[in-house]
């Protein structure tokens, strides 16, 4: 019994920090202004959080098929995810013409000393 | 009592994922490109994918595992053919924008063209042997201009618009 409750503890773990992963992602996904960054956000969650979350449904399902199963589709999402990610990143660099501008962070002394300078570069920080 | 727990925790992180999946919904509309687009999409169906992995270990039905492995693929070979299509379409726009202004740059040197021989013609009388029958050369490529010099550009920029 004790061992079970164990087990149990060991799936919420998994879950929770899987959950935690794939949040991160969408709130990145949400945050990030260009495409670049969001795809960065949204490979995050294709492999990490779907590695945790799987892996609490290993442990909760045992060595069984269905652990098998899901093993693979783990296999098949750390190989696909990064394709996909080629193709999507490879779709914005061909279409979106002005992608080398680079949004710029000031903070503190920078801000005020560069605000009448660069107001118009100001909405496209990250 | 410990499935109860078990059942409670699947429960959660269901309701989760579909609060997840209706803010992607909204990202996935909002987007402001295309490739923003495409990323809300595949996030949706990454987490769909998750769905239906805790409600086959939620129902205890093993099947829904193999109908997860078929949605990875399926979401997987549509982000690919989405990207492939719309890669496409753009340079498909971008040869036809660039047929265009060659159409149009090619009109405006025949009548440049045109407009210099009826120049020379006035001007000069007869010229020499050589300009004469590099002028008929001229005249030959330009024929069909020469004959109606604006209703002519006029009327095959209308038919390539």
């Amino acid at each position: 019994m004790v061992w079970e409750w164990i087990r149990f503890i060991a799936v919420a773990v998994l879950l929770l920090v899987g959950m935690f992963f794939e949040v991160l992602a969408v709130f990145g996904v949400q945050k990030f202004k260009k495409a670049l960054n969001r795809m960065h956000a949204a490979a995050m969650g294709d492999t990490l959080g779907v590695l945790f979350i799987f892996l609490g449904l290993m442990v909760m399902r045992g060595f069984t098929m269905d652990s098998l199963k899901l093993f693979l589709v783990i296999c098949f999402f750390w190989a696909a995810s990064p394709v996909s990610g080629h193709m999507i990143s490879r779709l914005e660099a061909m279409t979106n013409p002005n992608l080398g501008e680079i949004g710029v962070i000031r903070t503190g002394k920078d801000a005020e000393n560069e605000e009448d300078s660069g107001k118009e570069n100001e909405d496209e920080g990250i | 009592m410990l499935g109860q727990a078990y059942k409670m925790l699947l429960v959660g992180a269901m309701i989760v994922l579909g609060i997840l999946i209706v803010i992607n919904i909204i990202r996935s509309v909002l987007g402001p490109g295309i490739s923003d687009r495409i990323i809300a999409v595949n996030m949706i169906g990454t987490v769909i994918i998750m769905l239906i992995a805790i409600l086959s270990l939620y129902l205890d039905e093993s099947y829904l595992v193999d109908v997860c492995l078929i949605y990875a693929m399926i979401s997987f070979l549509s982000v690919v053919v989405l990207c492939k299509v719309y890669t496409g379409v753009y340079l498909q726009r971008k040869n036809m924008q660039a047929d265009l202004g060659a159409v149009e740059d090619n009109l405006r040197r025949q009548e440049e063209r045109a407009a210099e021989d009826t120049a020379g013609e006035t001007g000069s009388g007869a010229g020499t042997e050589a300009g004469e029958s590099m002028a008929a050369g001229a005249e030959r490529q330009t024929a069909d201009e020469k004959t109606a010099p604006g209703s002519g550009a006029a009327r095959r920029q209308k038919e390539v618009r």
